[in-house]
């Protein structure tokens, strides 16, 4: 009997391994069923909102979709979140591994990445779905999540990525009363900033893309133009980013950096830690998008906040570009995963729906930031005063593209790690443009 | 004649019983890396989509300027570990087998501790250390009055390799003090008795028993120590994500850095290639050398 045992013990192990291996392997596909016994509907969902932040287009979405799982007792939405760095790897990683969620959020320059990858579903039919709806979006709102004319993505915000906080009360006892118009000015703002002994511009670049979304999108803008960034787009052979004008944008962050303008980790603390500097007032100014209005609003001290005032970088001699552009457009962007079911993808759309219609455009403008979608009457609504200053000022300027969510991956990793050089004297300028172009004319 | 001992299993026993473990082995490490080396010859971003290109990674990693950047800094912390964690911990090791030393339980403990932390807390503990408003360090250094040594740790890319390599020397001692410790106890009293006697004192005998009886067990500990940093990635990714710029990149991160950064998965998974090519000559040398002392 207990030989017999033994006999078999290693053929029951050979079994047992077999079949754990195969359970491991087949973990992979488990939930693709969708619903469950009593009828109800799952929906995976990965994003990045984090209620802690406060940051207005992600809180409106949170509010949003709690809203649709009250309207919908037979959907369930199941929701895995991540902080805003972390997210971008985390998606690109399911992505290759075939294991994305049934719903998730995209920036621009992935778009081409799942399309050619057939990865995201295409959304034009979905959009013709609805009377009038494609026409709600802002002009640009889906040209990055486009390709050919195919819509793979629906865009939640829009806004700038590029707006100066700045605390007047900290530029007055720096003896400076207006925010500067010209370039040479705001150099001698910074200079003088730095004698009252505040730090100019707190910038947090741990997460490496501050420089180049929030500064260089818009900053070379101005110095190139925006054919020159057309011209790069197409490949066409007639831009290189060796020509002079972006050399010049990257010698004036270089110059910032030189002039102190920035505080000395600027390279180990992240966009956060760079709010929160302000909010101390041990900072003039920090640039940021617009989505961080809203954390200024609702988590800056009173005197903080009724100081805030809100520019863009001044117009800069002898640049050949438009002065009165700010980088902006649609930022991320719901993509579904073409493998849902079809009653899935029905309860899907009509999530997405409720997500990015005007109703939660309308949410988003009231929470600080600008929607992806025209709100109507919005002349008449209760908004804070830091987002009524931003509507202003956007009715001044013109949006520009902001180059980490239209430019390819590759291409911004090379950049981003470049900028951060120049920064910290590795490279110079003239340098960092080259490898940048040498990574473009791969 | 060979012994079939009730003891001993049957050779297919035995065989069977490595079986679990080697299938979870092969499914975990052995696969991925022929993956890998599979991937290293295509143009692949992830999805279905993969273009072979044959060697063209390679020719391409053996250009890459970052490449070679982070496996110096590779380099520099292998050298900093040898030299810190063996070197320190085989001198608490000796120190600890004196008699006069008391708590000797306490203190094998307390430096231990570390070695059990995740890698990520490690490296959360110490760029809160670093920090140059809130940390430690600074303050410290202001309370004791060196207020010009203040520095911004992780940002100086002259230090930085510097500052995130302490953590590790830190976090390791413990793991080599007990592979000595464990060695040194086997070595016979008798050798020091007689050393004694001789009038050798306590340098003396470190220097012409401990040390000499403990070679076989430092070669190993090199080996662990090289192979170990050859792949650290933890630390650094949580204190400064390879910056600033390129400064403190190590291969891993830079393999982490192409891949799901730039999507260039194909690239990537050369760069891993590479790290392991590099790893197992570095290994052959540290052996050939041992060797050679022989």
């Amino acid at each position: 009997m207990k030989a017999d045992l033994l006999k078999r013990f290693p053929i029951m192990l050979g079994l047992f391994i077999l079949s754990s291996l195969l359970l491991a392997a087949c973990s992979g596909g488990e939930g693709e069923a969708g619903e469950n016994a009593d009828g109800n509907t799952t929906i995976t969902m990965m994003h990045y909102y984090n209620k802690e932040l406060g940051e207005p287009a992600p809180m409106a979405q949170l509010e949003k979709i709690e809203e649709f799982e009250e309207q919908n007792s037979d959907v369930i939405i199941e929701q895995e979140v991540q902080s805003h760095d972390n997210y971008e790897t985390k998606v690109k990683t399911l992505a290759a591994g075939n294991e994305l969620p049934d719903v998730f959020l995209i920036k621009g320059s992935m778009t081409q990445q799942f399309a050619d990858n057939g990865q995201a579903l295409l959304l034009n039919d979905f959009l013709a779905e609805k009377e009038g709806w494609e026409e709600q979006f802002i002009d640009g709102a889906f040209t990055p999540f486009q390709v050919e004319d195919e819509i793979y993505a629906m865009p939640i915000s829009g806004g700038s990525s590029h707006l100066i906080y700045y605390n007047k009360a900290l530029f007055e006892e720096a003896g400076i009363s207006e925010f500067p118009s010209t370039w040479d000015e705001f150099l001698g703002a910074i200079d003088r900033l730095n004698e009252s002994g505040v730090t100019p511009i707190a910038l947090g670049n741990k997460g490496k893309w501050v420089l180049n979304s929030s500064y260089l999108s818009t900053l070379a803008n101005r110095y190139t133009g925006s054919e020159w960034f057309d011209n790069i787009l197409a490949k066409n052979g007639e831009a290189s980013f060796t020509d002079q004008e972006f050399v010049d944008a990257l010698s004036a962050i270089d110059q910032l950096a030189n002039n102190n303008a920035f505080n000395s980790n600027m390279n180990s603390i992240d966009n956060s830690e760079q709010q929160a500097m302000y909010m101390n007032e041990q900072a003039a100014m920090f640039i940021e998008g617009g989505w961080a209005a809203g954390s200024i609003a609702n988590n800056a001290p009173e005197a903080v906040l009724n100081n805030t005032e809100v520019a863009i970088f001044p117009e800069i001699e002898g640049a050949q570009g438009e002065q009165n552009t700010v980088s902006g457009g649609g930022g991320w962007a719901y993509a579904i995963n073409p493998n849902v079911s079809e009653e899935k993808l029905e309860k899907i759309k009509e999530f997405i729906y409720h997500l990015t219609n005007q109703e939660a455009g309308r949410l988003i403008l009231e929470k600080g930031q600008m929607p992806a979608v025209v709100v109507p009457d919005s002349d008449e609504m209760e908004l804070p005063v830091l987002t009524r200053k931003l509507l202003t000022l956007f009715e001044e300027s013109k949006f520009v593209p902001i180059y980490d969510t239209v430019l390819d991956p590759a291409l911004i990793e090379v950049m981003n790690s470049n900028m951060q050089n120049m920064t910290i004297d590795q490279v110079t300028p003239q340098e960092a443009a080259e490898n940048i172009q040498a990574e473009y004319s791969k | 004649m060979r012994a079939k001992s009730a003891v001993r299993p049957s050779n297919k026993k035995i065989y069977l019983y490595l079986l679990p473990g080697l299938a979870i082995y092969t499914f975990v490490v052995l696969i991925p890396l022929f993956m890998a080396l599979r991937y290293s010859f295509y143009k692949w971003s992830g999805g279905p989509n993969l273009q072979f290109i044959g060697l063209d990674n390679f020719v391409t990693l053996m250009q890459d300027k970052v490449f070679w950047i982070s496996f110096s800094n590779n380099l520099y912390i292998i050298v900093m570990s040898i030299i810190g964690q063996i070197g320190i911990a085989f001198l608490i090791s000796v120190l600890l087998t004196r008699s006069w030393v008391k708590w000797r339980q306490f203190h094998r403990t307390v430096i231990f501790i570390p070695n059990v932390l995740a890698a990520v807390i490690i490296g959360f503990l110490w760029s809160m250390v670093y920090n140059q408003d809130y940390g430690l360090l600074n303050y410290l250094l202001k309370t004791v009055g060196l207020e010009s040594w203040i520095s911004p740790w992780l940002d100086d890319p002259n230090i930085v390799m510097a500052s995130v390599t302490v953590p590790i020397v830190w976090q390791f001692i413990g793991f080599y003090l007990i592979i000595f410790m464990s060695a040194m106890q086997n070595i016979s009293e008798e050798l020091y008795e007689a050393a004694k006697i001789d009038g050798a004192s306590g340098w003396k005998q470190t220097w012409y028993i401990t040390l000499p009886m403990l070679k076989g067990t430092i070669k190993v500990a090199i080996m662990l120590c090289i192979a170990g940093n050859m792949k650290i990635f933890d630390h650094i990714y949580v204190m400064t994500g390879g910056g600033p710029g390129y400064s403190s990149t190590v291969m891993s991160q830079y393999a982490y850095d192409v891949s799901f950064d730039r999507f260039e998965l194909g690239y990537g998974s050369a760069v891993s290639i590479g790290m392991l090519i590099l790893s197992l000559i570095l290994i052959l040398i540290s052996q050939l050398i041992g060797r050679r002392e022989n």
